[in-house]
């Protein structure tokens, strides 16, 4: 279980990985490495990467509500990609495709 | 005390009667008589030119008559051990000394006891 | 001490028994060999005083039997007689004899002979004693290398080994410090493992079973390579004496053998070989055991198979193999075997080995283990054969407050669900309706946290916060989880039914629409939107979740 950020070049857009299992036990690590980049307000997107996720839990889904709200909620760009089956049943069931780009 | 003082070693024999105690005048006895026996199936043999049978003998009598004190005896029956491998013709003359010594010691041993 | 003394002169026995007597010693005689040796075999002596000769059987004979009679100890023999040539010294000392003692006799003089040869038996004795006591200890170490080498054979040969991936393994000694495991993964690929302990035989072998249980254990529990790598190298890092550790190679093959991940610590190059050319993959990381990692530091490497591949690991048994000159089998001559023909079987490989090494012995472990990629595509109906369908069955379950307060058993539980042959397209949903219960029950009924905590992000990360501390003072708790299956025609229906020992919560807004808290109660949505029925009672301290699932 691993998690990673990375900033792209122009720092517009910071992608965030996670690898293995998304549960309660990131709440911590994930808020605190979307708020390192605190410094730079010039990002505009961000990208969650679930490409190597494996599973996801209910408290995964209030993390990324409360990543929506730091960008700026309903003004905020928010894409979730590399979903496999499983965790786009997750998000669609939570009505997340209505809040979230959500790329399969 | 004994007359012919060469026969016996008497601080060996002082030392023999201190530790058989009871069974002192017993060891005499026993040797007294077996050593007579001795003698006369040795006279037997040399008559016989049994050489073999005089040097088992003599061995015998060399070993119990040290081990009473009787040293002169004891060197006189290993004399004739050894010339009756070595110079039979010898035997017979020390054959006469050892009688003589073994009365010697007898007499010895009866008057010590 | 009893003594023997044998004599024909009944003088010579009257003194010398009496000399023995005032020392201490029991006597008893003997007039010659022959009832010597009688009496010899009836009584118990510690020591013989033989005179030599004698009528019926001499001293020389008698010796002979009586050393011949106590074979299992000392029983020193004094022969009573001046040496007075070498010939009868030798027929002495061949016979048996032990010391020589000549008349007149002497007390100090066989009384210090007598000690001597007490000193000798006791020192035989000590001997004889250490002696039995070394090959009882001796026994004791074959049995215990028996049963160790069970126990061993039986770990390791649970080696559920595929038939896509061939191996041999040839250790030095009984027991290998070379390891070689692989297991089909919960995802439908495979974990592979190579291990090569410091050393060889059993010292180097006592490493491999640990690291065989959390390998197969860890993957049955579906956790990936990377984690199962941590894992095991902490585990031996606590495990392994300072000097020891292990060089080790974990690959994870997708279930197409199209998607390979390779971490090489410490083993020579993992090699690819395709058609016209090899790729290498050196060690990256430091062997197991050494120092505590974390995933942040395993570098796995990523691969995609396009075109026929093998997958080629070895321990460096394999290319430091030495012939009579100390010229090792190498690298490249490996490579050339495998480039010459990428179908080439281990035995050939193993075959070429022996040939270089010629009259030289195998100094350590040699393991060789090949993947050939991509896997041949399998039918899928041949997936669900009968053997694999399911039946009905009841799994029921308590935990107690040491195991919440320390433990998240929705992982052990899935595992266990799936195991009874429900298609694994199910696992994830089953693995969220089963966390996500357990900790509803255990966040609110047992450990009464709000929900309305977590509406923003500092509440969120408060209500988090709280959640461990009061799981570490909490003070008596129980859930119990019960699962059962029924079947109908095409799948079965999981009916799970879980009760706590909490105050309960307030349920009766989920029932509504989602809580104006957007950030609270989606888990218990999501169970309720995989679920065909979900229904709490007992003020919210018991639900039960039914949960349809079909064959593929």
């Amino acid at each position: 279980m691993s998690l990673k950020g990375n900033l792209s070049q122009d720092k517009s857009t910071l992608t965030i990985h996670i690898d293995g299992r998304f549960d309660f036990n990131l709440h911590k690590d994930f808020r605190e490495l979307y708020s390192s980049y605190n410094s730079d307000a010039k990002i505009k997107e961000y990208i969650i990467d679930l490409s190597e996720t494996k599973y996801m839990d209910s408290s995964a889904l209030g993390m990324l509500l409360l990543l929506r709200e730091y960008a700026g909620g309903d003004s905020g760009n928010i894409h979730i990609t590399g979903c496999n089956s499983e965790i786009t049943e997750i998000l669609e069931i939570s009505n997340f495709d209505r809040l979230f780009k959500i790329d399969k | 005390m004994c007359g012919i003082m060469t026969s016996l070693n008497l601080e060996l024999f002082e030392e023999l009667r201190i530790l058989l105690n009871d069974n002192f005048s017993y060891l005499i006895d026993t040797y007294i008589s077996d050593t007579t026996k001795r003698v006369e199936q040795l006279n037997a043999a040399i008559e016989i030119e049994n050489w073999d049978e005089v040097r088992t003998i003599a061995h015998v009598m060399k070993s119990s008559s040290a081990n009473i004190g009787a040293l002169e005896l004891s060197d006189i029956s290993q004399q004739i051990e050894h010339d009756s491998v070595y110079n039979t013709r010898g035997v017979k003359i020390i054959y006469a000394r050892l009688r003589a010594e073994l009365s010697a010691v007898i007499v010895c041993l009866n008057k010590n006891r | 001490m009893n003594i023997l003394i044998v004599d024909d002169d009944s003088t010579n026995l009257l003194i010398l028994s009496s000399i023995l007597k005032a020392e201490g010693y029991t006597v008893e005689t003997a007039s010659n060999g022959s009832e010597a040796v009688d009496k010899f075999t009836s009584g118990y002596f510690e020591l013989v005083l033989m005179d030599v000769m004698m009528p019926v059987m001499d001293g020389y004979q008698a010796t002979l039997k009586i050393k011949e009679l106590s074979l299992d100890r000392f029983v020193p023999i004094i022969f009573l007689t001046a040496i007075t040539d070498e010939y009868q010294l030798a027929k002495c000392v061949e016979s048996g004899g032990d010391d020589f003692l000549t008349k007149p006799y002497n007390k100090v003089i066989l009384r210090s002979k007598i000690n001597a040869m007490a000193r000798i038996q006791a020192l035989y004795d000590v001997v004889q004693t250490q002696k039995s006591k070394l090959i009882s200890l001796n026994q004791q170490i074959e049995d215990d290398l028996d049963l160790a080498k069970h126990v061993y054979d039986s770990i390791l040969s649970t080696t559920k080994i595929d038939p896509v991936i061939d191996s041999k393994i040839i250790p030095v000694a009984g027991f290998n410090g070379d390891v070689i495991l692989s297991v089909k993964n919960s995802y439908g690929g495979y974990h592979l493992m190579l291990g090569d302990f410091t050393g060889h035989g059993l010292a180097a072998s006592f490493g491999t079973i640990p690291v065989a249980d959390l390998f197969y254990r860890l993957t049955e529990t579906g956790f990936k390579i990377a984690d199962i790598a941590v894992e095991i190298n902490n585990k031996l890092n606590i495990l392994l004496p300072t000097g020891y550790f292990c060089a080790a190679c974990f690959i994870s093959l997708d279930e197409n053998g199209q998607k390979i991940e390779i971490l090489n610590a410490g083993i020579p190059d993992v090699l690819l070989f395709q058609e016209n050319n090899v790729l290498e993959y050196p060690s990256v990381h430091l062997p197991l055991g050494v120092v505590k990692t974390s995933l942040s530091k395993l570098k796995f490497v990523q691969c995609k198979i396009t075109s026929p591949s093998r997958l080629v690991v070895y321990s460096d048994g394999v290319i430091e193999a030495k012939n009579k000159e100390g010229i090792m089998f190498g690298e490249d001559a490996l490579k050339s075997l495998f480039s010459n023909n990428i179908q080439v079987e281990l035995d050939d490989v193993v075959k070429e080995i022996d040939i270089h090494r010629e009259t030289c012995s195998q100094d350590d472990d040699l393991t060789i283990a090949s993947v050939k990629l991509p896997f041949l595509t399998k039918d899928k109906s041949l997936v669900y054969s009968r053997s694999e369908v399911s039946y009905e069955w009841k799994l029921e379950l308590e935990f107690d407050r040491d195991f919440i307060r320390k433990q998240q058993p929705a992982m052990n539980i899935t595992s266990a669900i799936m195991s009874q042959n429900i298609p694994d397209s199910h696992r994830d949903k089953i693995f969220t309706i089963i966390t996500e219960l357990y900790n509803n029950s255990l966040e609110h009924g047992i450990l009464g946290l709000d929900s309305a905590l977590k509406s923003s992000p500092e509440g969120f990360s408060e209500y988090y916060t709280m959640r461990e501390m009061l799981l570490s003072q909490l003070d008596d708790a129980k859930i119990n989880i019960s699962i059962s299956n029924k079947l109908h025609d095409s799948g079965g229906i999981l009916i799970i039914e879980q009760k706590d020992s909490g105050n309960g919560f307030d349920y009766t807004g989920l029932y509504s629409q989602p809580s104006n808290n957007i950030y609270s109660g989606r888990g218990i949505i999501l169970v309720r939107s995989l679920c065909k029925t979900l229904t709490y009672s007992e003020k919210g301290t018991r639900v039960i979740a039914e949960y349809v699932w079909n064959y593929d």
